[in-house]
Order: structure tokens, then sequence, then C-alpha cells
């Protein structure tokens, strides 16, 4: 099986691009959650190598996910990679804090994404 | 297919256009809300906060600079308003109306190769506002009983909006609640949408531990100036547990300076009539704002049907015309407007054929336009299967009527849920036979004169005959007894009751199986076929019309009168001879090498007349369709195969089984189309 990675955004364009670059320049099967819950649908059945997450977002923003995840016994050490905005700094310093591995900020490129979730692969 | 770039730009423009939409709407509601309470609601700055922030999420995943570069310092300027630190006021509603027109105008250039207009006035305008008035009074951290964990989960916006509750002087509870992981996104947004009409849910935190019983557990931070009781006797919440979360444990109305209730009747009493707008704007800049940027307009299928049936109405005009015109034939003083009228008709009969190949281009849509949607769900069930597949588009620019394109939905999903399941083999099996690990899945779609085939083609193990016959055998599609051609046996795949799948799997499922597909594509006037290679894999072909318009038709006669029978519902036809039919129970069939056919005379159907009476010494029997059973009807004569239009006729015509429609041949001659389906519905059909 590939490697399985889980990318949380709530903006549809968004996540596809996100998605197809990630298939494209890694040996990666991207799953998509278009919010926090699908998240937590996927996370039970699911073994994610990475997570990618936005912050802002409706039902429940990437914090709420993060402190979930880090007190889930699969997921407490799965690489985190927020994905915010520049005006997003106070969030992103919080998700760091909470237990997220990194954060990049948007706009950011192809290459820094794919970059950065690599690194955490490996 | 368009390249991607192209492609990229188009989906922007339509997702863009789309939020600037809802962006204008959210604004002017917000105008309303602040009109009439000189506030504006959180969720609803918040809500136009998001959207600048889409938008410019997308515009720089296309390095589209300036709209980014807008989009993002609107989104700054938003953020600074919903954290509190910028008052909702007219100078803000003025800079997002420019922003968003000149956000518009750009949007419009991109589309027309590139962003032009100038930024530099809006973004000193968003600046100056930016570093405008500070909404007041911000306090420290909130004193509330939370857990230090709880707190660093809220983002920055949350914890606002936790000060602004306090602030108010409204209690702030956490209500936690259990549900079963099947519905618990259902049921926890219900439970949201109840709390929100009493309050404000800040926060929802989902909780992992493992003291609680089975499912999902959530914790929801509510802020409210109800008490505890009340907020218990929300529906829903009373399955959960409330835990007052104010440090002194200041619960109950009273310490609520003025109740929201109080506020919304006060509004009601004095509603204050929305302010005529500024009218400042040219006229020719409102006439900007509602037209569409892009070139296009929707408009229902129904609308093109009825359309076709009035071209189709239209025709049967015509051929009246054509029969006033004959009638002047021979009679000398009228001569020349026989000849003028005549000249009239050729025109018009060129005009309506335009007509016509113009509505059943407007029909026509790229196959593309599910792919995208079919590449998805293919994706999600090899995930579901566990199987590693990989998954090729072919032909996405191939066109067919959206209609038959819309129906074709769920006959695609599944073969491919087929392939996914039965097809492709799993990874050890993949192994062993030498095979690479990931399968491959292609769906590929091409013209063949006016048809459009589609092919689902794998390259897993293929069908095997002699499985497929056992399993037939067991579910008494076919006796034991009966030998069957390799042709045959696969035929067998596609009746009713048969699944050869050994186990019912989440992804196929069991029973609805391809005699369902079988139906609806020979519903659209298909026909589908497969072949496989053993060990090598299995290709499902469908060939359909492209416009459901225009189909293949058997001429026949019948007492000097011409019908169309659809090709696609005629399995033969041949010539036999009167003495041949012969009585069973009173009623007249025809043995068809061993098979009693039952039989239908089109002249008795139609209650057409012989002329001299005689009866013909030969006969044609044409063997037609009926879902999976066939009957045949007895006609004069074959005059050939024709492609033919068909048009809707009038109401009443329309309603009497057996006639599908009108269709013209040849010179101006108009006939009916045979529905061979309500046409034979009176006979008991056999099965082949």
């Amino acid at each position: 099986m590939k490697t399985k990675i889980l990318v949380v955004e709530d903006s549809g364009p968004m996540r596809s691009l996100i998605t197809a670059a990630l298939e494209e320049h890694l040996d990666v099967d991207v799953y998509e959650a278009e919010n926090g819950f699908a998240a937590l649908k996927l996370i039970p059945d699911n073994q994610f190598k990475v997570i990618v997450t936005d912050i802002n977002m409706p039902d429940i923003n990437g914090l709420e996910l993060i402190v979930f995840l880090r007190q889930h016994p699969n997921f407490k050490d799965v690489p985190i990679l927020i994905i915010s905005t520049e005006a997003g700094e106070e969030d992103r310093r919080r998700g760091l804090e909470i237990g997220a591995n990194g954060y990049l900020v948007k706009p950011f490129t192809e290459g820094q994404l794919v970059d950065t979730v690599q690194k955490f692969l490996t | 297919m368009e390249k991607p770039q192209v492609k990229a730009i188009k989906d922007f423009i339509g997702e863009a256009e789309e939020i600037l939409e809802s962006l204008s709407e959210d604004v002017e509601s917000a105008q309303v809300q602040f009109e009439s309470s000189s506030k504006v609601k959180p969720d609803m700055v918040n809500k136009i906060f998001r959207e600048m922030h889409s938008l410019k999420g997308l515009a720089s995943m296309l390095a589209l600079e300036k709209i980014t570069v807008v989009s993002h310092d609107m989104e700054s300027l938003l953020d600074k308003v919903r954290m509190g630190k910028i008052k909702f006021g007219p100078q803000i509603f003025g800079v997002l109306t420019e922003a968003r027109k000149t956000l518009r105008q750009l949007v419009v250039e991109v589309g027309q190769g590139g962003e032009k207009s100038s930024t530099d006035e809006i973004l000193a305008k968003i600046a100056e506002v930016s570093g405008g008035q500070p909404a007041g009074k911000q306090s420290g951290k909130p004193r509330l009983k939370l857990e230090e964990e709880t707190l660093k989960s809220f983002t920055e916006y949350e914890e606002h909006r936790l000060k602004e509750n306090i602030e108010e002087g409204n209690n702030i509870f956490a209500v936690q609640v259990g549900y079963e992981f099947t519905d618990f996104d259902t049921r926890l947004r219900a439970l949201t949408e109840a709390l929100n009409e009493k309050g404000e849910v800040i926060s929802t935190l989902p909780v992992m531990d493992p003291s609680l019983p089975e499912g999902i557990h959530f914790r929801l931070i509510f802020g409210t100036d109800l008490g505890e009781t009340a907020v218990k006797s929300i529906p829903g919440v009373s399955e959960g547990k409330v835990t007052d979360l104010m440090e002194s444990g200041r619960s109950g109305e009273k310490n609520v300076p003025r109740g929201r209730e109080e506020k919304r009747e006060e509004m009601q009493e004095e509603p204050e009539a929305p302010q005529p707008k500024e009218d400042g704007t040219a006229v020719s800049d409102d006439a900007e704002e509602i037209r569409g940027i892009s070139n296009t307009v929707k408009v229902d299928i129904l609308k093109l049907d009825e359309v076709m049936g009035l071209v189709g109405e239209l025709g049967l005009v015509k051929a009246s015309f054509r029969k006033i015109a004959d009638n002047l034939l021979g009679v000398e003083e009228m001569e020349d407007t026989r000849q003028e009228l005549m000249r009239h008709l050729r025109s018009m009969d060129k005009k309506l054929e335009e007509l016509q190949r113009s509505i059943i281009e407007i029909r026509m849509v790229p196959i593309g336009q599910i792919f995208t949607k079919l590449n998805r769900t293919a994706r999600r069930l090899a995930r579901q299967s566990g199987k590693e597949v990989g998954i090729q588009l072919f032909g996405g620019e191939t066109e067919l009527d959206k209609r038959i394109m819309d129906e074709l939905v769920t006959p695609l999903v599944h073969l491919i849920r087929n392939a996914i399941d039965h097809g492709l083999e799993p990874t050890p099996d993949r192994l062993k036979a030498g095979k690479p690990t990931e399968g491959s899945l292609a769906i590929s779609a091409y013209h063949r004169g006016n048809s459009i085939v589609i092919e689902v083609t794998d390259d897993g193990k293929g069908l095997d005959y002699e499985r497929i016959r056992k399993v037939a055998i067991e579910r008494g599609v076919v006796s034991e007894s009966v030998i069957l051609s390799p042709e045959e046996c696969l035929d067998l795949i596609f009746q009713p009751g048969f699944s050869s799948a050994e186990k019912v799997t989440e992804v196929s499922g069991r029973g609805v199986g391809l005699d369902a597909v079988k139906t609806t594509v020979e519903s659209l006037k298909g026909t589908i076929s497969v072949w496989t290679e053993k060990g090598r894999g299995g290709t499902f072909q469908s060939i359909l019309p492209i416009t459901l318009a225009i189909i293949q038709s058997l001429i026949v006669r019948c007492c000097d009168q011409l019908f169309a029978i659809p090709i696609s519902s005629i399995v033969e036809s041949f010539r036999i001879s009167d003495e041949e039919i012969e009585f069973v129970d009173q009623k007249e069939v025809y043995n068809l090498r061993g098979l009693t056919l039952p039989i239908m005379r089109l002249e008795n159907r139609f209650a057409l007349k012989r002329a001299g009476g005689g009866k013909p010494d030969t006969l044609f029997v044409v063997v037609a369709k009926r879902g999976d059973k066939v009957a045949g009807i007895i006609v004069d004569d074959l005059e050939g195969e024709q492609e033919t239009v068909i048009h809707p006729i009038g109401q009443k015509l329309g309603r009497l089984p057996g006639v599908a429609g009108a269709t013209e041949i040849g010179e101006n001659q108009v006939i009916l189309v045979i529905d061979t389906a309500g046409l034979l519905a009176p006979l008991e059909a056999v099965r082949v």
C-alpha cells in the first residue's frame, strides 16, 4: 500500500491543488477531508503518515483537530503540517504549541509544500 | 482536452465569480444588520472574512498577483474587524464595496488575458482604514474554569469571541456530548444549530478519552444569556453533560444586564427603513456589475426539449402547407402561386434543418464533465477495496447529449465498481501472476459515426467462462442442459439475478448487477458488450447514440403506409408467408426456430385499410425487443434503413401507446416512429 496522507482543507480548489501536487511528486495516496468532521471519520480506519491541515474551518477548526489527534493513541506522534494565512500568525503559534510539527503560510509554492511533506515522511 | 493551465484559469473564474457574488450578498446583509442595530453579527463578519480568504487562496495558487494582494490586504483588515480590533462602520462598508468592484474587474481581466487595472487606489484606501480606530476595551485573559489545553485549542478568533461573550455578561458553559460514529456529523450540526439559536457556540472540541463509552465525544464551549437549567432544556443537550465554566459559578439569568430577547423586541418596534444607498455610481458601473463574467448561459434541458418539440410541430405544419401545394397541382390559374409556395417551402425546409442541428449541438457536452467525478469515485472505491489502482481517463472531449450523459453516470459507476471489485485482483494474486502490483483501470470515450463508444477496461483476472456458467446454473439463470458458446456465456452476466461475486463486498454489494446497467444502456438506445481474456482483464463496451433526437430506423411498409422502427429495438427481420402464421389459444404466433413467437399485425393495431381487400402473399416479421423479451411485428415490406430525427408529436398522438413520435423521410413525407415496447405491450412476449 502507498503511504497515506490526509489533507484537511475546506476550500475545494485549494484541496485539489494540494492533492494534485502531493500525488504528482511523491509516491503517496492523498485522502481529502473537506472539514474536521470528515477528517474525524477517516481517522479510525486509516493510519496516515502525515496530516496537512488548514486552521480556519467551519465545524471544528484545525487546532481542535490537532488537540484531538495528539490525544489519539495512533496519531500522537504523526507529523502535522499546518497551512495557514499570514494573518493567522497567532493561530500558527498556538498550533505549534499544542503539537503541530510545522507550518506553511499561504500562498506557498508547490515546491515548498512537497519539500516540507517529504521531510516529514523521512 | 484543455491544457491544465487554461482549465485552471477557467475554474478559477467560475469559482471567483461565485465567491464575489456571495460576498456581495453578505455585504448587503451586513449593511442591513448594521443599519438596524449599529452592529454586524460575528458570524456574518466571519463569513465575509472567509470569502476574502478563499479568494486569496485561489488567486495565489495561480500566481494572480493583483487579486492576491488586494484580497490579502482585505483579509487582514477583516481579520482585525472580526477580532474586534477595528469597529465595523461606514468606512469598512465603503472599502469593502470598492475592493469587491476592483476584484471583480480583475477577475474579468484574467478571463481576457491578464490582470490590468491599477490597484494602487484601493490598496491605499485599505491601508488607511486598517490604521483606523480601535474598537475599544480589550480585557485580559478570561477567567474561566477551563484547562490550559482547551484554551490553547482556541483560535485567536474563538478566544476573542469568548471574551466578547463574557463582556456582554453571558454565561459560558461546556456541553459534552457523545455520538455514534456513523452519524455524529449530522447530529452535532443539529445540536450546534439549536444552541446557536439561544447563544453562540464558540468552540467545538473532539474529545479523546478511553474512559468514555464507544463512539465519538465532543465538548462544545457555549456562550449564552440563559441559565444552566434553560441550557439543559435545549433540544439535544439533555443527553449530554452541561458544566458551568464561570469562575465564580455565577449562573442565572439575573446577572445579565440586558436580555437578548428584549433587544430583539426593541428592534422590531421601531424598524428603521434601510437607507437609500449612495447614488454616486454611474449607470454603466451598475450595468457592468449585473453583467455576468463568463460568456455562457445555463439553460434547463427541459427548455431545449420543448424547443425541439416545437421544431417537430413546425415540421408537421410545413407538411400541411405541402399538402395545400399538392392540391393546387393541375389548377392552371394557380400554378404561379403553387410554384411560389414550393419555393418558400424549400427555404423553410433548409431553415428548419439548421434549427434542428443547432439545438442538437446546444445539447452536446463533453463527457469530461463527468470524468472528474468518475475519477474521484473510482479512487474512493479503490481505497475502500484496499487494492492499488491506477486510473486513466481518455477522450474527455468527446461530446454527447447532456441527457444521455447524465443517465450514464449510474451505469458507469457500476462498471467501475465491478472492475475494481471483481476484475482487479488483490495485490498478492497480482504478484503471483507476474503483474505490477498496481491494477489499471481505464475509462475511454470516442466517437464512431453518430455513436459514442465508452469503454471501461481493467487488467485484472478477466472473466471465467466456466465459473459464470456454474453460477448461472446455481442461480437458475440457465438450465444445466443448455450448451453455451463463450459469447453466450458472457452474456449471462447481464441476466437479472446474476452476480458472480463469491462474497458480498462493501464496494459492489450484491444483486443490483450488470442487468441494471444493460437496462439503462438499452433504454438510451444503446448496446453493451463485454470481451475478456483470462488472466489479462476485460473490457465493457457501451455504444450509445450521441443524441436521442437522431436514431437509425428501419422503414417498413404496411397497407401502403410507411413507419419507422428504431433499429436498436430490433433483433432480426425476415420474410415469411401468411400460411406460416399459426394459432395458439386463438392468438397468432410464429414458430421461430422452435420458439413460439407471439406476433402482432401492424395493420390491425393501427386499423389500417388494405386497398383491394386482398392479403399479400409474403409478409415480413420484425422481431423486436420488449425489455429482455421478444415479440414479432408483421408488416408488408421492408424499405431499408435510414437515419431519422424523432420529433415528439402533439399531445393526442403522443399518448397513443406504440407511437414514439414522428419523423420526416425523403420528399417531405412525415411518418410515425414506432415505440416497440408500447406497441407490443398487449402481447405476452417470450424470453429468447
